[in-house]
């Protein structure tokens, strides 16, 4: 999935380009409206960030110039400005969002995930049915998985991971076939990124994060999915 | 606060004004008074003038016709002669005799008079039954003596009435019993009367006023009241005015201000005194003034301490208000940082998971300590512009529906590092489980304030309770401390914004808005804040008017905040 983030402060922009990253989205970064605007145009997204304070172009205009093409793409805005009025002129440019600096990262991965499960929604062709791993029910348009009745959130990424060795179960897939699937071919991540995402998603999935028996290590060649 | 002090003066200066102006009108009686007395004396001093230039005029050496009528011509202010014999019989005019125009038209006017014996009691003469009492006297001739019959004094006043009007007689008893009186021209008495008569009245009884026209001595003592614009008038027995001067016009039916009866032999006849309105409501505008000006003064003096408290107050007010201004000016250029610090000690914290667990505790807590410390920073910015949008009157709600208890859970998971290094222990009780129309932002707003005050003030009560309810279309949240409470007398005021409990300076941390904030923010829900009763500590009562939101179903609603805020299911959270 595709966002394209526009945000002038170049610190800002590189931190949640790297939060979006890891969620599992494809970024296209603009560091002022007007190549918002062109990257928008060149390659369209499937949702888009948006700061109001902008050099070139503000949030609102490329807002407005956006949804000449698309009427439904979910836009979330990112400002300082915190005024109801701001809230009130986005809303109504069809906003989808706002994001009120300053932030957290786990509110913003709240609300883009909430978005994404909408993308989802509006989408014609609906990407994954659902699937169980184990006790496990995932649910991708929903970015969550279930066990039982508890509600376990999904980044973008997670949900490709899963379905990834959903699909290949019984097989050990290697590091960089996993990381090729999922990252893509033209990212070079360190090392250790995918083993720490795996770490991290088995503290969330599985129910004993030390013996997991979702995503089971196979030392020396990669992982497998039992089913 | 200054009216009623204000109030209470301008009463007590009414009362002493009215007693004043009581005080005064009772003095201008007794002027007024005082100048009919002077009048009265002129009118005595100018028939004792008249009595005595008459006592020589009536020594005849004859009681014989010609000798009287002698006397007569001799006399300017007689009319005409009589003499009574030792008996009270008529000696001169005799009706016997032939009598002359005066004496005959004289005669047809008083015969009757004089006939009754009247004239011969008033005199001291022991006189018969002989003619009729004084009682059946006929139409148009009244008799009034100024003497007792039978007193012992020679001459005196006979007054008796006439169809035009009084009619002076004077009187002499002679040794030898006979008694010569003089009747006197009418026109020629009246008309030395009113010239005796002054023609001002004089305004007081300094020595520079007492001109030869006042020669009339006036006790009464006041001074500067005006009197010379008053008016006098002389009144006879019937009311016709007879003489009047003074420079005030009374209006035909105007009572008279003061009033004394004239002495003998005038007895009969009034002397008024009128005062312009002028005269009395002057006096009463001045002490009007008088008093108005005291109270001006006072009230001025009042205003002065006031104002002298209100600038401190308000110096304050502009220092605090100037002080949110600033911040907020800056509130936005400090976000930027503010975001910037925030979301990288996020990805830190997210690197640091990822590492030996060992090694990355130590730095782990300490960017702990740099979250939660922007996260203070935030919510203060958060506070300061939300004051300054109340200030500016764009304070507006943006209600949505959601799950009031997801909202006080979020929250105090934003909270719960530093509450767990303050270790302070968190009971809640949620009960607010469908869902309501809200501004989450707002109500996290509040709770987040309200929060932060236990954490500075309340941390030694060891607990912080949160509970939630929702009762008909209201949702209500307690927030509960067992810290040292909050006086009675104090539990309105904390609600203004810059008040505070002490203003010692260590007590002093925060921005003294947060519960303004959290009262104005309960209010545009159609709510309150308010502090309630309880038996230790404290606690704040939010309500918040809401419908409660029956068109969603709960599991449609999006719960971003709960799901960010579950400790067990989001990613990145905290070995």
């Amino acid at each position: 999935m595709r966002v394209l983030l526009a945000e002038d402060d170049e610190l800002t922009r590189k931190g949640l380009a790297e939060v979006l990253t890891t969620e599992g989205y494809e970024v296209i970064e603009a560091a002022d409206g007007r190549s918002a605007i062109i990257a928008f145009d060149r390659q369209p997204p499937d949702f888009v960030c948006l700061d109001i304070m902008m050099p070139e172009r503000s949030g609102f205009d490329v807002c407005r110039s956006i949804r000449q093409h698309d009427q439904d793409i979910p836009i979330i805005f990112i400002s300082a400005r915190s005024e109801e009025i701001d809230k009130v002129v986005g809303f109504e440019l069809g906003a989808d969002d706002f994001i009120v600096k300053p932030f957290g990262i786990r509110e913003v991965v709240a609300r883009i995930r909430a978005v994404t499960r909408r993308c989802y929604a509006r989408r014609s062709e609906e990407p994954l049915q659902e699937f169980a791993m184990c006790d496990l029910r995932v649910v991708p348009s929903e970015l969550r998985a279930w066990r039982g009745e508890t509600a376990i959130d999904l980044s973008l990424r997670d949900v490709a991971m899963l379905a990834f060795f959903h699909q290949h179960r019984g097989c050990v897939l290697d590091r960089n076939v996993i990381f090729n699937h999922c990252w893509g071919e033209d990212y070079f991540p360190s090392s250790r990124t995918l083993d720490q995402h795996i770490s991290q998603l088995r503290k969330r999935i599985e129910t004993d994060p030390r013996n997991p028996q979702i995503i089971r290590t196979v030392h020396g060649a990669g992982y497998r999915f039992e089913g | 606060m200054l009216g009623l002090p204000l109030a209470g003066l301008m009463w007590l200066g009414g009362r002493v004004v009215r007693e004043e102006d009581a005080a005064f009108q009772h003095r201008l009686r007794d002027l007024m008074t005082g100048q009919l007395g002077n009048v009265d004396r002129l009118v005595v001093t100018h028939f004792d003038g008249i009595a005595r230039r008459l006592r020589s005029s009536t020594k005849l050496e004859a009681f014989d016709a010609e000798t009287v009528r002698a006397a007569v011509r001799g006399e300017p202010l007689a009319q005409q002669m009589i003499v009574l014999d030792a008996q009270g019989k008529l000696e001169h005019p005799h009706l016997e005799e032939p009598l002359n125009q005066g004496e005959r038209e004289f005669l047809a006017e008083s015969r009757q008079m004089l006939l009754d014996g009247d004239l011969a009691r008033a005199a001291g003469i022991a006189v018969g039954t002989r003619g009729r009492p004084p009682e059946a006297q006929e139409t148009g001739t009244r008799a009034a003596q100024d003497q007792r019959p039978g007193s012992n004094q020679s001459d005196g006043w006979y007054v008796w009435y006439q169809g035009r009007g009084v009619q002076l007689i004077f009187w002499r008893r002679l040794d030898d019993g006979r008694v010569v009186a003089v009747a006197i021209e009418r026109a020629r008495w009246l008309a030395d009367l009113i010239a005796s008569l002054p023609d001002t009245i004089p305004e007081n009884t300094g020595p520079e006023n007492a001109g030869p026209e006042n020669t009339a001595p006036d006790a009464s003592g006041a001074s500067g009241i005006g009197t010379d614009s008053a008016r006098i008038r002389l009144v006879d027995s019937v009311g016709q005015t007879v003489y009047e001067w003074g420079r005030y016009q009374p209006e035909p039916s105007e009572v008279a201000f003061a009033e004394a009866t004239v002495s003998q032999p005038l007895a009969t006849w009034r002397l008024q005194a009128f005062v312009p309105q002028s005269l009395m409501s002057g006096a009463d505008r001045s002490r009007w003034f008088q008093v108005i000006s005291g109270i001006a003064a006072i009230g001025l003096t009042l205003l002065l301490v006031a104002a002298i408290f209100w600038r401190g107050y308000a110096q304050d007010m502009k220092n605090a208000l100037q002080r949110v201004s600033f911040v907020n000016q800056v509130s936005h250029e400090l976000k930027t940082p503010l975001t910037n610090i925030r979301m990288y000690a996020d990805l830190l914290e997210r690197d640091l998971s990822n590492l030996d667990e060992e090694a990355a505790r130590r730095p782990l807590t300490r960017l702990q300590v740099i979250l939660q410390e922007s996260q203070r920073l935030s919510r203060l910015i958060g506070n300061v512009l939300t004051f300054a949008r109340q200030q500016r009157c764009t304070l507006q709600l943006n209600p949505r529906p959601g799950f009031l208890d997801d909202i006080v859970r979020q929250t105090v998971q934003q909270f719960s590092p530093s509450l767990a290094r303050l270790n302070l222990h968190v009971e809640l009780d949620l009960k607010a489980s469908s869902p309501v129309r809200v501004d989450p932002d707002a109500v996290e707003q509040i709770l987040v304030n309200l929060i932060g005050n236990v954490e500075k003030y309340a941390s030694n009560g060891r607990l912080l309770k949160i509970a939630t309810r929702l009762h008909d279309r209201t949702s209500i949240i307690t927030v509960e401390d067992r810290g040292p409470g909050i006086p009675k007398s104090e539990r309105e005021s904390v609600f203004q914004p810059f008040y505070r409990l002490s203003d010692r300076i260590e007590d002093a941390a925060g921005t003294g808005i947060g519960l303004a904030i959290v009262r104005e923010l309960a209010r545009l829900h159609g709510g309150d804040a308010r502090i309630v009763d309880v038996e230790c500590g404290s606690c704040f009562e939010v309500t918040l008017k809401s419908e409660p939101d029956r068109g969603v179903a709960p599991d449609a609603l999006d719960r971003p905040h709960h799901r960010a805020s579950d400790a067990t299911a989001t990613e990145g959270t905290k070995p």
